[in-house]
């Protein structure tokens, strides 16, 4: 088991360090992040809404902006491994789909919910929108949805990899499967706006916590068949 | 190669359909409040209970093929999968137009049904796409392990949507608040039931048959050519 751990360990520090050197990951979340607000942001004045409008909104927006973005950023998330045959040689030495697998979704977890707080910030600025009083609540809203949207999209991301309309055979998978936490996602985010804390008893709470099981288990069951060539 | 499947089952599905359109249309009275729209029912929940069965089968097949690699429970999925979505479509179309004709619009989104079989629709369609569009050498695998994410997420979506906040629940729950009280109601709705679904797997079989009949040929070419 220690040495199962340990091998986790160093999986995890191995995606940490091909995203800090090569920052694929993050420069393209932070791309379709920046223009997708920008849009978001022109848009909602162009309309010209009422202030209040606006912030029973925001909540939606947020959710599409972040969603969108990170389900078509992860298309590069598994080609470095896919074109250099580097799941392969892992498989070899006897590393598990498994921890490949987990090893991925805490990284991407964390990648994920850096790119929540720069959305909120940048909306939250674009749609001018008070947030400094809910960060804490948001960001651990942020925290759950990285955790089920990264369990989804390191699984439906290793599928689409070796496909030739990989652009848009990701989202048309991934996407019909993240309505419960499209769903859950805004009912708390409009909750913690009005509240200012979340409720961890929540249902929508429940329904993130057991698509993240859901796809936690399909994944750790699944993707060594996956990747394997 | 000699074909075993014998002529008088597609005969008799189609009889069965037939059978059931005639009393659909001819049989039944109108119903007293909607007319003679509510007659897309009988289509719109028999057709809902194939893509279920279909979809079913996907599920059971992915996890079939994933355990044993056996190509014959990939093609079985396959074939569920695009019968599944035929059928998927027809609900979705028929569900819209009695929308449309009770609610006046075309869909609300305050519905749990119809949000769910509206994922539904796109996970069979995403389904379908990967098995066209997907990594050749791979598709099988990819495919099982979608149908699998599929299969179990949709009670999710429905259950998420039940518990969004909402005025009024439209969907009518016809046969579970014990509609349907003119017998030849329940005759009709029980033939269009049995006939769907008996179209359904037939269908499924015969687009599996397609399937196991391309990989014959498939074989005999490249047997041919060494």
């Amino acid at each position: 088991m220690r040495k199962w751990i340990g091998m986790l360990a160093m999986l995890i520090v191995k995606e940490l360090r091909l995203e800090v050197r090569g920052k694929e990951l993050s420069v393209l979340l932070l791309c379709t992040s920046i223009i997708t607000a920008v849009l978001v942001g022109a848009g909602v004045s162009g309309a010209v809404l009422q202030p209040d409008v606006v912030s029973r909104l925001f909540p939606m927006l947020l959710w599409i902006v972040f969603l969108l973005s990170t389900t078509s950023a992860s298309v590069r998330g598994n080609e470095h491994e896919t074109e250099g045959r580097g799941y392969e040689g892992l498989l070899l030495c006897g590393v598990t789909g498994a921890q490949i697998y987990i090893a991925k979704v805490v990284v991407w977890t964390i990648v994920f919910a850096l790119n929540w707080v720069l959305l909120c910030s940048l909306l939250g600025v674009a749609l001018n929108q008070n947030l400094a009083s809910v960060a804490g609540g948001l960001l651990v809203v942020g925290l759950l949805a990285s955790l089920v949207l990264a369990s989804l999209t390191v699984l439906t991301s290793a599928i689409a990899a070796s496909a030739a309309l990989r652009g848009a055979i990701l989202p048309l998978v991934t996407l019909p499967l993240l309505f419960p936490l499209f769903f859950a996602g805004i009912e708390l985010t409009t909750a913690v706006m009005l509240v200012g804390s979340i409720d961890l008893s929540s249902m929508w709470v429940g329904i993130m916590v057991v698509s993240f099981t859901l796809f936690g288990l399909v994944g750790i069951n699944t993707y060594h068949v996956v990747i394997s060539e | 190669m000699k074909s075993r499947f014998p002529i008088v089952i597609p005969l008799l599905v189609c009889l069965l359909v037939t059978w059931a359109q005639y009393m659909v249309f001819m049989v039944v009275p109108n119903e007293q409040v909607m007319g003679p729209v509510q007659r897309v029912f009988y289509f719109h929940v028999a057709s809902a209970m194939a893509c279920y069965a279909a979809f079913g089968v996907v599920l059971f097949a992915s996890i079939g093929f994933l355990a044993t690699r056996n190509p014959k429970a990939d093609m079985l999925s396959i074939a569920a999968g695009e019968v599944g979505f035929v059928f998927c479509t027809i609900t979705l179309v028929t569900g819209m137009i009695w929308g449309h004709s009770a609610w006046n619009t075309w869909f609300r989104w305050q519905e749990p049904r119809l949000v769910t079989f509206l994922v539904l629709w796109l996970i069979f369609l995403s389904f379908a796409v990967l098995r066209n569009f997907g990594d050749p050498k791979k598709t099988a695998v990819h495919g099982s392990v979608l149908g699998i994410l599929g299969a179990l997420s949709v009670p999710i979506v429905y259950v998420s949507i039940k518990f969004l906040p909402q005025s009024a629940r439209l969907h009518p729950e016809v046969v579970e608040r014990g509609g349907l009280r003119d017998p030849s109601y329940w005759q009709a709705f029980g033939l269009s039931v049995f006939a769907l679904l008996s179209l359904c797997a037939l269908l499924v079989w015969l687009r599996y048959r397609m399937g196991r009949l391309d990989a014959q040929v498939s074989v005999r070419l490249v047997e041919g050519k060494e």
